[in-house]
């Protein structure tokens, strides 16, 4: 998934904003939800800090920068539980699409951040249900062991990509050496 | 309308219909005070005039009418339909010979718009009114300060950051371009201005560069606007002086350089920004807790410079700094030891931190619940990867662009007149009266 | 040499008045002669520049901050 997806959209948005006195809710609505799923976070930011007053009663916008607090405050728990919502059309695409892309972040950072995790923090971070966290970790090829009461988890390492080269590199690389040498 | 009114119409559209500009341009400082007392009636003074035709001509009614938005209080939306229109459609060509006066109304419409609370609004056509006005993208002109107040005020820095992103080879000033159209000493020009808003522009651009966390940038804003050597201490060095301090704690952990103009900083700024200096050296002691005391203690002077939130992140980064300093003594610890060791308040926080600077990839770690363990590991940068490359090939051009970008101003100042000059230690006078319209580069070198 | 170290050249030149200064306001240069319009006998200037701002930079009071700066709906 391309982080510039909504690239053509936000620019819309954004001329918008700069032209126009008296907005409504939807804008600003989208603007967050892009500025979240950009994982423009400074931004999110300074658009709540700019949002008029009166339009931070609009109660998508409410629940949306409570999306924006738990990402800034890295607070996976949190998110996974505000973005359960009914939201409008406006956002409802990019929400879907945070979600997955949130959800691929807990587990490429858990995996790489954790020898082992418990299965109930993990259930915390993620706000699944012990099935579909199952699901979810099988596809990592996670190891699963007992600690007496509790489940944990032991992550698999990533492997690394393997290393490519090309002519195009070497052209570049001979160039800078040509460089240097003069 | 009146008969003085009349005359400056017909004035104004006479001497454009003849190309007169310059001349135009020298007598209309003079009509200000006239418009301005006519505010009431101006609106029927601009509908004689058009703006691609007579540009100077509603220029000057402009100004009249922001000199006058005081007292005529007009509709802010017509205000900002003018200058909208005005910069969108004026003759530049024209108004090359009022460089000044255009400064200057940028400069009331910026503040006018900053009392209405409707900052927002003047972005575009701030920006527009630059992009006019510069002669070369590197150029920094005086109304590059509106701009970034006008986006501060907004806390809307989308448009502002392409103007910042580029480096300023070149500078217009009000002083020079009045010489240069010989309006010197006219009532609209303040020469004065030209270093506040050189200062207001790199103090400006360090919060917007600060608000959008790029710190590196930010910080050598704020030194570009600490750094210069006055022969006055200005307001704006020292407020950008002590953003400087607190930015170089969260980049750096410490001051990376002192400095150069240690006169006035000694004598001015250090007993202004005591506070701050304070802060420093506590921060120096790696003590969260004592950095804690000490902001909460100055947290009224803090609060006061709007300074409170940056004092908030340097705790932050002490913190961070204070775990990263253990990845390099040891291999593994306890998390209970980490928080101990640093300060925080207990394993849950500490995991809470490392998995977050994890995360930035500010360290390397792996933690482990099982027995509440954190192992520090070394950068798994191998320098192999393809990404790596890519980057490293993005810093070489660069480099190659700024030697290009170097070797272009040194042969500009090879050839300045006033160069070969000061060069040749020459007598001679005749080379004074060249009149090179700006000037780029270290003449020093 | 760092990147950004190159403007920070032109910004100092045009505040120094060191022994290698060139004098340029006679040619009407652009750089070079701001401070010299600074009044001298004035220890202080500046003093009423526009610094009327929100903390931007606080990453924990954002969410509850009311706005004192712009706000085209009131």
């Amino acid at each position: 998934m391309q982080s510039n997806k909504y690239n053509d959209l936000l620019d819309r948005l954004e001329n918008e904003e700069l032209e126009q006195v008296e907005l409504g809710a939807e804008v600003y609505q989208q603007l967050m939800a892009i500025y979240l799923y950009q994982n423009k976070l400074a931004n999110a930011k300074l658009l709540w800090m700019r949002i008029p007053d009166k339009l931070k009663e609009d109660k998508e916008l409410l629940h949306l920068n409570q999306l924006n607090l738990a990402l800034q405050n890295n607070n996976f728990a949190e998110f996974f539980q505000k973005i359960r919502y009914d939201w409008s059309e406006c956002v409802k695409p990019t929400m879907e699409d945070l979600l997955v892309k949130q959800r691929e972040e807990l587990f490429t950072l858990t995996g790489s951040a954790y020898v082992s995790i418990y299965q109930n923090n993990l259930l915390q971070m993620a706000q699944m249900t012990e099935d579909e966290l199952k699901n979810a970790v099988a596809a990592l090829d996670w190891t699963r062991e007992q600690d007496g009461d509790e489940v944990i988890w032991l992550p698999k390492a990533k492997e690394t990509p393997p290393t490519g080269r090309n002519d195009d590199q070497l052209l570049k690389l001979t160039e800078f050496v040509t460089f240097l040498e003069n | 309308m009146g008969s003085a009114l009349e005359n400056f119409v017909n004035q104004v559209r006479t001497m454009s219909a003849s190309g007169s500009f310059r001349e135009l341009a020298d007598d209309l400082p003079e009509s200000v005070s006239l418009l301005a007392r006519n505010w009431s009636i101006l609106d029927n003074v601009l509908e004689t005039l058009d703006v691609q035709q007579h540009t100077l001509g509603v220029l000057y009614v402009l100004l009249a009418k922001l000199h006058s938005a005081a007292t005529a209080n007009p509709e802010p939306v017509q205000i900002i339909q003018l200058m909208r229109d005005f910069v969108h459609r004026n003759n530049v060509e024209q108004l090359r010979f009022a460089i000044c006066a255009f400064y200057e109304t940028c400069h009331l419409f910026t503040d006018y718009l900053v009392q209405k609370n409707l900052s927002i609004l003047g972005i575009k056509i701030m920006a527009r009114a630059v992009d006019q006005i510069r002669q070369i993208d590197s150029q920094l002109t005086p109304i590059h300060a509106d701009l970034c107040l006008l986006s501060l005020k907004a806390k809307n820095f989308n448009l502002v950051l392409t103007y910042l992103d580029g480096d300023i080879t070149d500078i217009s000033t009000a002083a020079a371009e009045c010489k240069t159209q010989q309006q010197q000493q006219s009532q609209h020009t303040d020469a004065n201005n030209d270093a506040k808003y050189f200062l207001l522009f790199y103090y400006y651009g360090g919060m917007i560069y600060t608000a959008v966390k790029d710190y590196d940038r930010a910080l050598y804003f704020f030194e570009c606007a600490s750094q210069p050597r006055p022969m006055a201490m200005s307001h704006i060095m020292l407020e950008a002086y002590k953003k400087f301090l607190m930015v170089s704690l969260i980049v750096e952990g410490n001051i990376a350089f002192i400095p150069k103009n240690t006169q006035v900083i000694g004598r001015f700024m250090k007993p202004m920004a005591s506070h701050y200096h304070d802060l420093v050296n506590v921060y120096a002691n790696s003590s969260s807790e004592e950095l804690r005391i000490l902001i909460l203690k100055y947290s009224e002077a803090f609060t006061r410079d709007s300074n409170m939130g940056l004092a908030k992140q340097a705790t932050t980064s002490l913190y961070k700094r204070n775990i990263k300093r253990l990845t390099k003594t040891f291999l593994t610890l306890s998390l209970s030891d980490v928080a101990s060791r640093v300060q925080l308040s207990g394993a849950a926080e500490a995991e809470r931190y490392i998995l977050n600077m994890i995360k930035s990839g500010e360290i390397y770690a792996s933690i482990n619940q099982k027995d509440g363990m954190v192992l520090f590991k070394d950068d798994p940068e191998k320098y192999n990867s393809p990404d790596m490359f890519l980057n490293v090939q993005t810093n070489i051009t660069q480099v190659l662009d700024l030697v290009k970008q170097i070797n272009k101003m040194e042969e500009e100042i090879i050839l300045n007149p006033m160069y070969v000059k000061k060069a040749l230690g020459s007598q001679d006078d005749d080379l004074t009266s060249q009149h090179p319209k700006t000037y780029s580069g270290d003449p020093t070198d | 040499m760092d990147l950004n170290m190159k403007p920070s050249l032109a910004a100092d030149e045009m505040f120094s008045e060191g022994p290698g200064y060139m004098e340029m306001d006679e040619s009407g240069g652009a750089t070079g002669m701001m401070m010299d319009h600074l009044p001298t006998n004035d220890k202080h200037v500046h003093a009423d520049f526009y610094n009327n701002f929100d903390d931007l930079f606080d990453d924990d009071n954002w969410a509850k901050v009311k706005q004192t700066g712009d706000n085209p709906k009131q």
